[in-house]
């Protein structure tokens, strides 16, 4: 109970906040919060491609690692 | 994505959008709304990259430390590897929805400021990338994608 009313009152307090903030923002502020919005958008293209680039690295890491392995192992006639 | 980081971002989520969609429907500056909107979605989107990425090493340094220990077989390695990558795949996929969803809000930002209902369009977004990043949490415990940061 004591949770709720704390989270209760966290989302009151957030939600006065924002609005007072966006309320008073002068035209400057919000021309940053713009520029702020794009370039993280723009940031994303760059983070897409090292998700991409990473996994496929990692991918090709653990195929190697196998193949290895798969030529260590023993075959079924040394068994 | 460990299941305190998810309640953290499903909450930080509600919360924000609540205070957004609040602001614009008590009149305040609908297009700064809309850009911390936006801004937020990119964030939780390069989070879910990130997640994914770490979750991605995590699994497979898992695979790679076995099969090196011959606890697993080649075979039974590439098996699980594979099996792995399909639901890896399925997360990503989440995570290129919310990305897309940023690019398609930064081109849309220009018509939105210019249409007559600005700010029903602004709440509408905002409404729809409040649902999206409240539910990314969701989409990928869904798919048993749990660990990570």
């Amino acid at each position: 109970m004591f949770d709720l009313v704390l989270s209760l009152g966290k989302l009151a307090i957030g939600v006065g906040t924002a609005i007072y903030e966006a309320a008073t923002m002068s035209p400057e502020e919000q021309a940053a919060v713009k520029a702020w919005a794009d370039s993280k958008a723009d940031e994303l293209v760059d983070v897409r491609a090292q998700f991409k680039a990473a996994g496929d690295a990692k991918e090709a890491e653990t195929r190697k690692v196998i193949a290895e392995a798969k030529a260590s192992e023993p075959t079924s006639s040394e068994r | 994505m460990n299941p305190d980081n998810r309640h953290r971002l499903a909450w930080a989520a509600t919360a924000f959008f609540v205070a957004a969609i609040a602001c614009v429907l008590a009149g305040c500056n609908v297009m700064a709304n809309f850009d911390k909107s936006r801004g937020l979605l990119a964030e939780a989107t390069k989070g879910c990259y990130g997640s994914m990425t770490a979750i991605n090493i995590e699994r497979q340094d898992a695979i790679q430390a076995d099969v090196r220990a011959h606890k697993i077989s080649g075979d039974s390695a590439t098996a699980e590897l594979d099996s792995w990558l399909v639901t890896y795949k399925q997360g990503a996929t989440v995570c290129k929805a919310g990305d897309e969803l940023a690019q398609t809000a930064k081109n849309a930002r220009p018509i939105i400021e210019a249409a007559v209902d600005k700010k029903k369009q602004v709440g509408d977004w905002i409404a729809r990338i409040g649902a999206f990043v409240a539910t990314i949490p969701a989409s990928l415990a869904r798919l048993g994608i749990t660990g990570g940061p």
